[in-house]
């Protein structure tokens, strides 16, 4: 093999103006790759609010743990409650306002646990069009899993029009999870089906998001690390 | 909306360790740097390959840039795990290379202009260091040795033009054809000359 110092100086310069190539090929790979994902980001976040039927399952506030919320029917000329919102999932956006953020849980045809996060308002949740609330349809639909077989989900869902990456999920039978994102740890903790919310002032990538939590005794995370 | 479930891997991780197993090509898709590993390893054989059925330094350098600028860009494409066969992937795009170089007679540097990268002109002192790199006076003294073995017009040809550095102008001139046919008979008898000049020159660095 030639080391470098052995080549003369024409076979030098060749394979550092290669090097230099090199890295502004990976480098214009890498901003390549980030523009599909953020046009993938808006594609998914604009999906979110399309409606699709499902089952319910609901999600408690970040203030009362456990609790379910029950359903209120609506009466006079306010809309009625969404009974699969767990406000008690609602973390406050990071810039506060008057939408907070929350889950919406409930269960498919097909027997799975579905999960929909959204902007909470009166006890139902949609999104912002124009700094206005709209909620979405009773049937808009969620991320569904199989709890009885998968012990810990990760979701993630990124705002790119406004800067905000949520992260959400299911932890079965634990009381908290910690979310890392990047070098953050933030521990939060879970409610009605071990679900949890966190809302990040941001646009994160995916593959910098892991969750961990202790279920059944095991410290479990994911991704596989 | 990203989702993993326990014990699924994701297909995609940014910023995962490579095993050093890995060529250096392959690690090169994503270590940059690891190009220069893989550029040094092969560069000296692919010159001397070039060097041994061209005689022509100029040639010569053209197309070990070209080849490696083409693989710098395909890399990503390369399937294999062993060394010898990022080698041999290498040299596959060097003798596609040189075919086009044979049908057309110069050097396209196409991926070259892709990637922005310039060579300098050959002068003299260029010329010395590639000859003396790849020791083009062993490979004259080979090609003298073999060269009973072709057709008159092109040991001739190689003669004169390889061992005796005479020019192609000048070649043409005495033999009163074009500088084309010069070339393309010189050509032909250093590429039937190849099987055996490649047999010599692995004999000489397995000693």
């Amino acid at each position: 093999m030639s080391r470098p110092d052995e080549l003369p100086p024409v076979l030098t310069e060749l394979g550092e103006q290669l090097l230099q190539a090199s890295r502004e090929v990976a480098a214009r790979r890498q901003d390549e790759r980030r523009r599909r994902r953020r046009r993938l980001q808006a594609i998914v976040s604009a999906l979110a609010a399309i409606v699709v039927p499902s089952g319910a399952l609901a999600v408690a506030g970040a203030f009362r743990d456990g609790q379910v919320l029950s359903g209120d029917p609506a009466g006079g000329e306010s809309p009625a409650r969404d009974p699969d919102v767990v406000s008690g999932s609602a973390v406050a956006d990071p810039d506060g306002g008057q939408y907070p953020w929350a889950l919406r849980i409930f269960t498919s045809a097909g027997g799975r646990e579905c999960i929909l996060v959204g902007r909470l308002q009166n006890g139902r949740i949609g999104r912002l069009e124009n700094g206005s609330f709209r909620a979405f349809e009773r049937d808009a639909p969620g991320a569904c899993s199989d709890l009885r077989r998968q012990s810990l989900v990760l979701l993630s869902a990124t705002y790119v029009d406004i800067d905000r990456t949520a992260i959400y999920g299911f932890a079965v039978g634990s009381d908290s999870v910690r979310v890392r994102v990047g070098r953050t740890v933030t521990r939060v903790k879970t409610h009605a089906f071990g679900s949890y919310l966190v809302v990040v002032p941001s646009i994160v990538d995916a593959s910098e998001i892991k969750v961990t939590a202790t279920i059944g005794g095991r410290v479990v995370t994911v991704p596989d690390p | 909306m990203r989702c993993w479930y326990r014990g699924m891997r994701p297909r995609w991780r940014r910023g995962e360790q490579q095993p050093e197993s890995l060529t250096a090509l392959a690690r090169s898709v994503r270590d940059p740097d690891a190009f220069q590993e893989f550029y040094a390893t092969n560069v000296e054989r692919l010159l001397g390959f070039f060097m041994r059925r061209l005689f022509d330094p100029e040639a010569a350098l053209d197309l070990t840039a070209e080849t490696f600028a083409v693989a710098l860009e395909r890399r990503s494409q390369f399937r294999g795990t062993a060394d010898h066969e990022a080698s041999g992937w290498l040299f596959a795009i060097g003798r596609s290379q040189l075919s086009r170089f044979y049908s057309r007679l110069r050097v396209e540097r196409e991926a070259l202009a892709r990637l922005q990268i310039t060579l300098p002109e050959l002068d003299e002192q260029i010329s010395e260091q590639v000859g003396q790199f790849v020791d083009i006076e062993a490979l004259r003294a080979e090609v003298g040795a073999a060269i009973a073995s072709l057709p008159m017009e092109q040991a001739y040809a190689v003669e004169q033009r390889v061992v005796l550095e005479r020019s192609y102008s000048e070649l043409a001139s005495e033999l009163a054809v074009t500088e084309q046919v010069v070339r393309a008979r010189v050509s032909r008898g250093l590429r039937a000359l190849a099987a055996t000049l490649d047999q010599v020159a692995v004999g000489e660095r397995a000693r």
